[in-house]
């Protein structure tokens, strides 16, 4: 077969690329045809809680342990929420009283534990590491797929470091993100630096003009050189007062600002001033592991202060969760809370936890789904799945079919068609 | 000394650490009598000129100075009794290993110590003894190798100001010692490393003091000056024999220490490189013989007669012209003009913009008439040829190494192996062939890092398809995972190259085939088909015709081909490498075409089926070239230069005739190292990056934590992999050229093998060379810019603009840039020069280490917090200029560099 011919005339074909999702039960494949209506979500805000939540002191919880005791089960109480026989640990208290917006899939599994970057990677991708592809991460395959909602404003943000699990992978840096390390730092590339003046900056451009003009006098039908020439237009208005003003936190209303607590909160905030400007997906990273010494790789000593991490948490997704709802923006606007793995109910002999991968939690907030406050069982332990396993795929293609993504399209590596998921199906209770 | 003797009061108040210091040695003496231990045999000669090292490899345990001494496996010299790293390690064929830990480490000087009371004062990772004629006089703990990231903050306090705080994980342990002013023989014995860890040295070294003065390193006996007048100057350490300035165990006078031995230790690296690799020429010198009796075999081309208007340089533009004759070709038959030639060129070899020296000499030879042909000389045999190609390579073979816990499809570092490869420009044949052999350890850096695949279910797959890919121009990337749709190969073909890779049989695993459920939900037919199951065995022969069609050629393999036992690995690197496969040679010159002139002679450079060449005869004399030359690619490429298609001004394509796009380079954006590069180049600045890794003190396993050194050129950055997103974990320096590399199309991890970056503008590009930290840190000013010199030594403003742009652009100014430039720069520049006395300088505070083993703590998040914000903040100002004016000449450098014109090659 002429291989360029042949792509020039076949649409829709799947190949290869990486289907590793044998979980899939013919059951669920024949559920092709009763998937319920697209949502009609707009933004992703993509919460991400590096190191591994710990599901069972968090949003599965079961019978008390004891960190101190090294007894296997929750670190924390349980408390009811709005949602009957739904519960959560005590931390999320506040989120308790949300549990109608909010649903928790307890039963997702994959298959890295040993490696946080790799099952990172799996987490954001929605499939292994694959010697033959760079798959991108959600959020590019969601700015590919639907763009920004606001020429001025990019489609994909992150508020974390940049690393490869972020990236657009084979879809090029047109798909990349805007990141910002911290908010003091603001979003880099637009950014000026502040030692530079404005007096300097009018300075700088004067200089740079001149030079912009000789070189495309000197070379007036070079279309690179014009492509080059007119990013650098593009940048500079990206760069200007209108879009840099998101950034400005000082706008919001010193009470909101209080009810969504510190750096994370204040994130979260900015996530939400994002989307309001048109930005499709804005990842939040919550990398503030100093609060308990490891973060949520709560290994050893990590364990005694994760409650601050937890509350801190509780209060900033229930502050944006309120904040949108008041803006009727709640339905339009899907969070996630996402983390690489979970972790066992048993503990180490300093009373920290290990990695687990085969059953945790992950949790989808608003964005008009039609939530249930959790889905899925896990066994008395939170260690294995009892009913309804959910697989990262399966997370991926809901998100995608919250937005009207068609979850089953295809994205090119160059010429080479690659499912955006590794066979995953919506989960069909969310969807109405 | 003056400043350091004003500084001696306070250091008392750390007074109470160091007499926990020296009571523990005293202890340690008495428990380690000199009598028990093996004492060194004292070298023969040149310690009283040199101190001389000798290493002695696996020598057991990493806490116990061994019974008996191995044979010894290196020994080489150093001007003082300090040193920062070990001597690579090349066995035979050139090929790179760890040194096998531990490794005992002898280094022997004589010398003479004031008549006195003295101090001495010994730092090392690891167990460490120090002899002094005979008797062991002090010793330091085992290394310390942490189980985990747990490790407490800890912050060394210096008694006394300006003291240079150890490197991090390094032990000090500090002794008095009674000198009687006669030469003594000095012995310091350590353990480097261990069998788990990396053989490194911190910063290993004994010095000493008298009374409240700074510490000296020791020196050998006949580099002492008769007076040593103490001093905060930076030394001037000679490499050879003779007096030396002492070097005081401060920053400046250390790191000035510390740079000259370590381009010394790569003077030594080179020599064993060269050394070890020659122990192989023989038999490729052969192999090009065979090659060229081949050749010789070979119907000649058939070279048309001149018929084209367009001008002629040699046979290249003949061949480039033929087929044109019948275009009207005056529209593109411009030559570059002189300084546009040579700026091209330059980034063609080196990968940055010409010096300012280089281009006087260039320009003085214009009159000769030969310029061009003289600067191609000098340009394709310098060595930085060998820089500005790893990254290349990196791209096509897929070179995805990880400092943290490689588990994501990641290779070894063989950037080493590449860079040894090509700065010795090895012969291509050579070159895949090494390659193919995967040998020496990936921790070295060696062609054994190609055969790991982190996670990947068969590595030997991955390795077939990028080796069939880079040499063959075959794709097989589909078939990875079931039969290729557009290509007559199949699965099991893949599989039986890996096969033959691995040396024995391969079994398909079920995670690579397509399962079931794919085909289930597909309407209507597949367009791919399996027909290699899950379980299936594949033996490692030559697996079908279906890729002997138009490639690799007859499978088998004469054994005069072989420079090794005859595995089916060997095997497959010669029916690759060898003359008949006439496929691998025009790969090769076409890679080298697609990247010189932006266009390729094969219009998809990784993957020729059914495809035409643009022009076959071309490529079939380049390929000669190659295979007459032995393969030497830099004969290709210089050729290539000295062609009027190269030397024509470069076109965008579809800006004229199709055809005529041919007849000269196109357009080409610079890559991201060229970028990165040329910023620095251009500035005169040097690229300043943390050391790559996570675990500087060498204390957890080393196929955890990979250490790849500080970069001088971009090609040695890699993945930050901070996927923990913890700050502790960053690399803010390093951080900031990874950030302006990626907007312009390097990637942090290379998961697949590509030859195309992307090269569509986009706004961050722009954005991160306006804003970004980088462009910030070198168009600053600093007593270290080339532009700071530049702005001290110009005559007049209009000279100043006029070598900025030569400096930066490598051309004159225009008219109306001159005037726009002019105006920002005249205001002061008379007055631009400080002549007040510099500032006295404070002494740095000593602030701890963020590494591996302390990553959780509070206090690790905190400092590289400030050390972000400090880098942001850029590097320290020159004095010697007013501010004022300094600044406009830093926003004129940054006005120039960024201009589009910077980010293309001319």
């Amino acid at each position: 077969m002429d291989r360029r011919k042949f792509i020039a005339s076949s649409t829709a074909v799947g190949l290869l690329a990486g289907l590793q999702n044998p979980a899939q039960t013919q059951e669920q494949i024949k559920a092709v045809v009763d998937i319920p209506a697209p949502g009609k979500a707009e933004h992703v805000i993509f919460i991400w809680l590096g190191g591994g939540m710990s599901q069972i002191d968090t949003f599965d919880p079961k019978r008390r342990g004891s960190s101190l005791e090294r007894k296997p089960g929750s670190d924390y109480a349980a408390i009811d929420t709005v949602v009957p026989e739904v519960q959560v640990c005590q931390h999320l208290s506040r989120l308790a009283r949300r549990m109608d917006r909010i649903t928790a899939l307890r039963t997702i599994h994959h298959e890295m534990i040993d490696e946080h970057a790799a099952a990172v990677y799996w987490v954001h991708v929605g499939r292994p590491v694959n010697g033959t592809i760079q798959y991108p991460a959600l959020g590019a395959a969601i700015a590919h797929e639907r763009g920004a909602l606001d020429e001025n404003a990019p489609a994909y943000a992150v508020i974390g470091y940049p690393n490869m699990s972020r990236s657009p992978g084979f879809l090029g840096a047109k798909y990349g993100y805007l990141y910002l390390t911290d908010l003091h730092s603001g979003p880099r590339g637009l950014t000026r630096p502040n030692y530079v003046t404005q007096e300097r900056q009018l300075r700088r451009l004067a200089m740079l003009d001149s030079v912009r003009k000789a070189t495309l006098a000197a070379t007036p039908s070079s279309p690179l050189l014009r492509a080059y020439d007119d990013a650098l237009a593009e940048n500079q208005r990206l760069a200007g007062p209108d879009f840099m003003r998101v950034f400005d936190l000082e706008r919001e209303a010193a009470s909101l600002r209080q009810t969504y607590g510190g750096e994370f909160g204040q994130r979260c905030l900015l996530a939400r001033r994002l989307t309001e400007h048109g930005v499709r997906f804005v990842e939040v990273s919550h990398n503030l592991n100093f609060v308990n010494g490891t973060g949520w790789d709560t290994h050893k000593e990590g364990q005694q202060n994760q409650w601050t991490l937890i509350e801190e948490l509780d209060q900033a997704v229930a502050a944006l969760i309120d904040d949108l709802e008041a803006r009727q923006r709640l339905d339009k606007t899907l969070i996630v809370i996402g983390t690489e793995f979970g972790r066992p109910p048993e503990f180490d002999g300093a009373g920290g936890r290990g990695h687990q991968s085969k059953a945790f939690s992950l949790v989808l907030a608003g964005g008009g789904l039609k939530h249930c406050g959790a889905l899925g069982t896990t066994d008395e332990l939170s260690k294995s799945i009892v009913e309804r396993p959910i697989s990262i795929p399966d997370f991926h293609a809901t998100i995608h079919h919250s937005l009207g993504i068609d979850y089953r399209t295809e994205l090119y590596d160059g010429d080479r068609p690659v499912p955006i998921t590794d066979n995953g199906m919506p989960i069909v209770e969310l969807f109405s | 000394m003056t400043s350091y003797s004003k500084a001696v009061q306070p250091l008392f108040a750390s007074m109470a650490l160091m007499l926990t210091m020296f009571l523990k040695i005293a202890c340690a003496v008495a428990a380690d009598p000199s009598a028990d231990a093996v004492k060194p045999s004292w070298p023969a000669t040149g310690v009283n000129t040199r101190v001389t090292i000798s290493l002695f490899e696996a020598c057991g345990s990493h806490s116990e100075f061994p019974a008996a001494l191995p044979a010894e496996s290196f020994r080489f010299t150093t001007p003082m009794l300090a040193l920062h790293r070990l001597p690579l390690k090349y066995v035979s064929g050139g090929v790179r290993e760890v040194w096998n830990g531990p490794v005992l480490m002898q280094a022997f000087v004589k010398t003479v110590l004031p008549e006195g009371g003295v101090d001495l004062l010994i730092r090392s990772p690891g167990r460490a003894r120090l002899w002094i004629d005979g008797q062991i006089v002090a010793t330091t703990p085992a290394r310390r190798l942490f189980p985990d990231a747990h490790q407490p903050f800890e912050v060394y306090q210096p008694d006394m100001p300006w003291l240079r705080v150890p490197h991090v994980g390094d032990h000090e342990v500090r002794v008095r010692f009674e000198s009687t002013g006669q030469p003594v023989e000095v012995v310091l014995e350590s353990l480097v490393g261990s069998a788990s860890s990396r053989c490194e040295l911190g910063e290993t070294l004994v010095a000493f003091r008298q009374a409240d003065r700074m510490f000296t390193l020791i020196q050998p006996i006949e580099t002492l000056q008769a007076v040593r007048p103490p001093s905060v100057r930076p030394p001037s350490v000679s490499n050879h024999d003779g007096p030396q300035r002492a070097v005081h165990l401060v920053d400046s006078e250390f790191e000035g220490y510390r740079a000259e031995l370590e381009s010394y230790l790569q003077s030594i690296d080179r020599q064993s490189l060269i050394d070890e690799s020659a122990r192989e020429n023989a038999f490729w010198d052969r192999r090009h013989e065979i090659a060229r009796n081949y050749l010789a075999g070979q119907p000649d081309i058939v070279i048309p007669e001149k018929h084209s208007a367009l001008s002629e340089s040699n046979l290249i533009d003949r061949l480039v012209n033929d087929p044109l004759k019948s275009v009207d070709a005056a529209s593109i038959d411009h030559a570059t003009n002189d300084l546009e030639f040579l700026r091209r060129l330059s980034l063609d070899t080196v990968g940055m913009p010409p010096s300012p020296t280089e281009i006087d000499d260039y320009l003085a030879d214009v009159e000769l008439g030969t310029h061009r042909e003289l600067a191609i000389v000098r340009f394709v045999s310098d060595e930085r040829w060998a820089d500005h190609w790893v990254s290349y390579w990196q791209d096509v073979l897929a070179e995805n190494p990880n400092i943290l816990k490689p588990k994501l499809n990641n290779t070894g570092p063989f950037r080493g192996w590449l860079y040894d490869s090509l700065v010795l420009n090895k012969p291509m044949d050579r070159f895949a062939t090494e390659l193919i052999r995967m040998e020496g350890s990936a921790f070295a850096g060696a062609a054994g890092g190609f055969s790991w695949a982190t996670e990947n279910d068969v590595p030997m797959a991955e390795k077939a398809h990028i080796i069939a890919g880079a040499f063959q121009s075959v794709n097989m990337k589909c078939a990875r995972c079931h039969d290729a749709p557009y290509h007559p190969w199949t699965q099991k073909d893949l599989f039986s190259l890996a096969a033959m890779l691995e040396n024995q049989t391969i079994t398909v695993p079920d995670t690579s085939s397509v399962p079931r459920a794919f085909f289930d939900r597909k309407e209507g037919d597949s367009p791919i088909a399996i027909t290699l199951q899950p379980g299936d065995i594949v033996p490692p022969v030559w697996p079908s015709e279906r890729l002997d069609c138009q490639m690799f050629g007859p499978h088998e393999v004469d054994a005069s081909l072989l420079g090794r036992d005859p595995t089916s690995r060997e095997t497959l690197a010669a029916i690759i490498t060898r003359a008949e496969n006439n496929r691998f040679a025009a790969t090769l010159v076409n890679r080298l075409w697609t990247r010189l002139m932006g266009w390729g002679l094969m219009p998809d450079t990784d993957d020729w089926y059914e495809s035409e060449s643009r022009n076959s005869i071309l490529l079939d004399y380049l390929s000669r070239e190659l295979i007459g030359s032995g393969y030497d690619l830099k004969h290709v490429a210089g050729m290539i230069m000295k062609s009027s298609a190269y030397q024509r001004a470069a076109i965008d394509e579809k800006q004229v005739e199709r055809a005529l796009t041919f007849a000269a380079p196109w357009r080409r954006r610079l890559s991201a190292e060229q970028v990165v590069d040329s910023l620095h180049h251009v500035t005169g600045m040097a690229m300043d990056t943390e050391p790559i890794t996570f675990d500087p003190e060498a204390s957890q396993k080393i196929e955890n934590f990979l250490n790849l050194g500080q970069a001088s050129r971009a090609w040695q950055l890699t993945s930050l992999s901070n996927e923990r997103d913890r700050p502790s974990l960053s690399l803010p320096k390093a951080a900031t050229l990874v950030e302006c590399m990626e907007a312009f199309g390097w990637r942090q991890s290379r998961q697949s093998p590509i030859t195309h970056r992307e090269y569509e503008a986009n706004v961050v590009q722009p954005g991160v060379v306006a804003n970004g930290t980088l462009t910030g840190t070198v168009t600053r000013l600093t007593d270290a810019s080339a532009i700071t010199s530049l702005a001290l030594a110009s005559q007049s403003v209009e000279s100043f603009i006029e070598q900025l742009f030569l400096r930066v652009l490598t051309r004159q100014p225009s008219a109306s840039e001159r005037a726009a430039f002019l105006a920002h720069l005249s205001e002061g520049f008379e007055d631009r020069e400080l002549t007040a006395s510099p500032t006295e300088k404070v002494p740095p505070v000593s602030r701890g280490f963020a590494t591996w083993s302390n990553h959780f703590a509070v206090e690790a998040n905190a400092l590289m917090r400030d050390i972000e914000l400090e880098v942001a903040a850029g590097p320290e100002p020159t004095q010697r200029l007013s501010s004022d004016w300094r600044e406009r000449a830093e926003d004129a450098v940054w006005a120039i560099v960024n201009s589009p014109e910077f980010q293309f090659v001319p």
